[in-house]
């Protein structure tokens, strides 16, 4: 039986969540830009102020959902909103950043229970402009706030490296369900 | 990070309060950018913090364009929201930047009362925000 899987795309005001969502999605994006006034946040001209959406067909049938959530903390009520039942959570680090640990922090710590239920994945972009900081660090910020998340190198622009991070996270989802079913199954522990 | 001169906030803002003054059933009436920062407001009791409610009435303009748009009905001009204690009506003012008013009513307020005032309001708003440039 095929599946609908709701995934959230969340990351800093700039970080490429509508970029990466358009990236893979096929037919036609929902998409809520408006124009940024906060040119002291970030210098681009339109900025997402409810949700950006759009789905992704896998092989097997199931379909992910994929719903972009705005940056900007004013929008937190948003990320609740958005957050309810979903299985998997993409993070988007801008490494370009003042401080993409706290950035990493902040967004681990508004969606930990998201993640912990189930699964997450952090994508880190334009680390080639960084040369103080890696994304070892930030698998390293994960593992102290007691997450194991995989932190991947990668342009939101190129499909490839969009499909990667959602393919990380499916798998996470994946074994997610195979150890609750494990869990909530007394048979299936002792075959 | 003002987007209006002080001169044009105060002069928006009497509009407001005349708003709330010819109509009082209104409760609040809250400017915001579409970009969800607030502009200025007026309320006549205790209401929500207005700039959690501006980011928020930009989320539902945003999603109501959305939705129009996937109905192929136009651009939304405005949206209601009845509750068992108010109303909420939000409407698009067609100005650059683009901003839009959330007028606060309470439950009992004449629906059409709000919604011709209002938008009587929003006339206002475009001509002063116009006059300024």
């Amino acid at each position: 039986m095929s599946r609908e899987i709701k995934i959230i795309i969340t990351g800093v005001m700039g970080a490429g969540k509508t970029t990466a969502i358009e990236a893979v999605c096929e037919g036609g994006m929902v998409k809520t830009e408006a124009h940024n006034s906060d040119r002291v946040q970030h210098s681009k001209t339109q900025t997402t102020v409810a949700l950006d959406y759009g789905e992704v067909q896998l092989e097997g049938g199931d379909r992910l959902r994929l719903y972009g959530t705005p940056g900007q903390g004013r929008f937190n009520f948003m990320w609740q909103i958005l957050g309810k039942g979903a299985l998997g959570v993409v993070i988007l680090i801008d490494m370009t950043r003042p401080d993409p640990r706290a950035d990493l922090r902040s967004y681990l710590t508004d969606f930990s229970e998201i993640i912990s239920q189930s699964s997450g994945v952090i994508g880190a972009g334009r680390c080639a402009e960084r040369d103080d900081m890696t994304t070892a660090e930030l698998a390293s910020l994960c593992a102290e706030m007691g997450f194991r998340l995989p932190v991947f190198d990668v342009d939101v622009r190129r499909r490839d490296d969009v499909l990667m991070l959602l393919e990380a996270l499916f798998s996470q989802i994946e074994m997610s369900s195979i150890l609750q079913t494990w869990d909530n199954d007394p048979l299936e522990k002792t075959l | 990070m003002s987007r209006f001169s002080a001169v044009v906030i105060k002069a928006i803002e009497q509009k407001l309060h005349a708003l709330l003054g010819v109509v009082p059933a209104i409760t609040g009436a809250f400017l915001a950018t579409d970009d969800g920062f607030e502009i200025t407001h007026a309320v006549s009791g205790r209401e929500a913090d207005p700039a959690r409610l501006a980011a928020m009435c930009s989320s539902m303009v945003a999603l109501s364009h959305a939705l129009v748009q996937e109905s192929e009905i136009g651009d939304p001009e405005n949206l209601l929201i009845e509750a068992a204690r108010g109303k909420i009506l939000l409407l698009a003012i067609a100005v650059e930047p683009r901003l839009s008013l959330a007028v606060i009513a309470k439950p009992n307020a004449t629906l059409g009362q709000v919604l011709v005032f209002s938008k009587q309001c929003v006339g206002q708003i475009q001509g002063v925000i116009e006059l300024s440039r």
